[in-house]
């Protein structure tokens, strides 16, 4: 095989501007998406890197995502680097692909694009009935939240002081894939490191005085399953994970005897069942059926690492460290997708609802783009949330992120 | 009086020829030109519009297209088709496993920008290919025992006697009749006209411009028109190679991810 120099990618300028009162969506986006790669016999170096641009302050950051080396012997591949991977059979809802921290600045996009990257070492052996992988993180990486941006109303004010970071930072994810009559099935599993920061210890001073809080990253091991099956017309894709999180042993808090500790051991859960339908027309439609469960927990105050008889104290609501973003949206939700092509290709268009089914709430998210010159594109989408009025419900802290966006693509 | 005689003999063997032919034997004899074990291809489809508000707008896909064709096992063949423009969908792929009954064959999509390959379900093999005037069907070689074939008469395509042979699919598909052209020469296909379920003409295939290579026929060009809409495409091929030795393990999901 000859060697080849591979470059691709795209420019994408584009304008969110708020529906409620037209002013401008001040958020990063990546202006320029490049690919670039080497190819010589059994080895491949990759890059995946883009330019994020900020519109009000006219400011640019260069982002490598991923650097890799990649070598492929008969048996399969090795790819040592800082890459993204990408498990699971349903589309964008994935809860067993956890090896990549989500970059919440892109949460709506899809697939590599909502991920980052993360140095790691991973294998994948074929052979004719089966594939197994394995990947090793030998960093801790966590998720990338818009602290502090107004334009994000589910983000965090600041950014909470992390005392704690993970000790045993390695990371390890194994995924068993294998085909039964023309079915895909996944078995996986990972553990590491929630990838958002949770509460660890408090101090109450004094009375009436400040509390201080402390966070940290709890281990979070998962077991899941995928799998992708034809009935009749339809494509069924389905994927679930059990979670176990547990505040890890602290040796030393550091805070001294007068401290309060939460531990948690909580097991909780994710799914998806999609199932998809193509038209004649090669309209693609989509339903999938995302839900997020506790199943057990142990949540309780420690003082000073004994256990508390009886507390007055709150503990706080579970937030899952690892797992889907749209957990956060709802418990239940259904999320119908669909997209196909017009006039030959030259317009696409793309559409999504989803539906809280626990509380009322839902988004809308509809584009279209026209291509009148081929790799040259103008888009135009519109996102509008609609919540139930609840002051801290996601959808209606959201209604503020309702947009339109207008933007122009150009591949190369 | 004797001219009379031989040119009224030469008539009835001529048709005695003629009838002893049957559509059949035109298939089998077609099926005799040598086939190649694989071949790499690149090739430029070009789509033509006849709507009203873009009358002959055109624009174009650029494609790989690797297959391995096998003589004995469970396979029929395996097929690798890869968009190279437009360049939005740059890498998209296509891996397409034949099996030799025909009813279960394998299909996964690559999607670069998902980093993903998703097994989906084996298109209808009568579905347009990527919105083209092609179908699924078209770049998976039929079997030709799934056909029941006869000898309806005789044409001339650009010049070539041609036969023309009947298919009709022993099951229900959407085009349950084809009409090919086979020409009498070298007995390669020319022409295929497809009727639909209501005995409509649908579509044409006109094959233009076979080359050999060695001792393969190669048709570089091939037009299928939708005789409903008036919409074609062409496809031209950039250029071929066969006989590679392409592995058997190219066709999988490791090589649908690394190119």
């Amino acid at each position: 095989m000859k060697a080849q120099i591979s470059v691709s990618g795209e420019i994408n300028p584009y304008v969110m501007t708020r529906t409620t009162n037209s002013s401008q969506i001040n958020l990063p986006f990546r202006l320029l998406s490049l690919d670039m790669g080497y190819s010589f016999e059994q080895f491949d170096l990759k890059t995946n890197s883009a330019i994020e641009h900020r519109i009000k302050t006219n400011k640019s950051q260069y982002d490598l995502r991923e650097l890799y080396f990649a070598f492929y012997p008969e048996w399969g591949e090795v790819k040592l680097g800082k890459q993204i991977h990408s498990w699971g059979a349903a589309d964008a809802i994935n809860p067993t692909n956890n090896l990549n921290p989500y970059d919440y600045y892109y949460m709506f996009k899809v697939g590599a694009g909502t991920k980052v990257g993360v140095l790691s070492l991973s294998s994948t052996y074929y052979s004719d009935s089966f594939q197994i992988e394995i990947i090793v993180n030998p960093y801790f990486n966590k998720n990338r939240i818009p602290y502090d941006e107004d334009d994000f109303p589910l983000a965090p004010e600041n950014e909470p002081e992390v005392r704690y970071v993970p000790e045993d930072e390695v990371e390890v994810g194994l995924r068993l894939q294998t085909t039964f009559n023309s079915s895909d099935i996944s078995i996986s599993f990972f553990s590491g490191n929630d990838r958002a920061p949770s509460l660890f210890t408090s101090i109450i001073p004094e009375p009436y005085s400040d509390i201080s809080m402390n966070f940290g990253y709890r281990k979070t091991t998962m077991l899941g399953s995928d799998f992708v099956t034809f009935v009749g017309d339809f494509t069924v894709r389905a994927e679930g994970a059990i979670y176990n999180t547990k505040t890890p042993s602290i040796k030393d808090t550091g805070l001294g005897n007068n401290y309060f500790e939460l531990r948690e051991d909580v097991l909780y859960s994710q799914y998806v069942l999609q199932l998809e339908y193509t038209t004649q027309n090669d309209l693609m439609l989509s339903g999938q059926f995302i839900g997020n469960s506790i199943i057990t927990e142990d949540r309780k105050w420690l003082k000073s690492g004994n256990e508390i008889l009886s507390s007055s104290m709150i503990i706080p609501e579970f937030s899952p460290g690892m797992g889907t973003p749209f957990a956060m949206f709802s418990d239940k939700a259904l999320l119908i997708s669909s997209s196909g092509v017009l006039m030959d290709d030259q317009i696409d268009i793309q559409g999504s609802v989803m539906l809280n089914l626990e509380n009322s709430g839902s988004f809308l998210s509809f584009g279209v783009g026209y291509s009148p010159v081929l790799n040259w594109k103008l888009e135009m989408a519109t996102t509008q949330f609609s919540g139930n009025g609840k002051l801290q419900d996601p959808f209606t802290l959201m209604e503020e992120f309702s947009h339109v966006r207008i933007g122009l693509l150009y591949n190369f | 009086m004797r001219l009379k005689t031989f040119l009224t003999s030469f008539f009835i063997s001529i048709s005695i020829g003629f009838a002893q032919i049957s559509g059949e034997d035109v298939i089998a004899k077609m099926m005799e030109n040598p086939s190649p074990s694989d071949i790499k291809m690149n090739f430029k489809m070009t789509l033509f519009s006849n709507s009203k508000e873009k009358k002959n707008k055109k624009h174009f896909r650029l494609m790989e297209q690797i297959e391995k064709r096998y003589q004995d096992g469970e396979f029929k063949s395996k097929l690798l088709l890869r968009f190279i423009e437009p360049k939005e969908v740059r890498g998209l792929s296509l891996l397409n496993w034949s099996r030799i009954d025909q009813k279960n064959d394998d299909q996964w999509l690559y999607i670069p920008k998902l980093r993903k390959v998703k097994r989906i379900r084996p298109s209808e093999k009568s579905r347009k290919f990527q919105g083209t005037e092609f179908t699924y069907a078209d770049f998976i070689n039929r079997d030709i025992r799934l056909d029941n074939y006869s000898l309806i008469g005789e044409d001339i395509f650009r010049g070539n006697p041609c036969f023309l042979v009947e298919a009709r699919s022993i099951n229900p598909s959407s085009f349950e009749v084809r009409i090919f052209w086979i020409d009498k020469t070298y007995y390669l296909l020319r022409k295929i006209q497809y009727l639909n379920e209501d005995q409509e003409n649908a579509k044409i295939l006109e094959i233009f411009d076979y080359v050999k290579n060695n001792q393969y026929w190669t048709p570089t060009k091939k037009i299928m028109k939708n005789l409903l809409n008036g919409n074609s495409t062409e496809l031209q091929v950039v250029d071929i190679e066969y006989d590679q030795g392409v592995k058997d393990e190219f066709f999988s999901e490791k090589y649908l991810k690394r190119f």
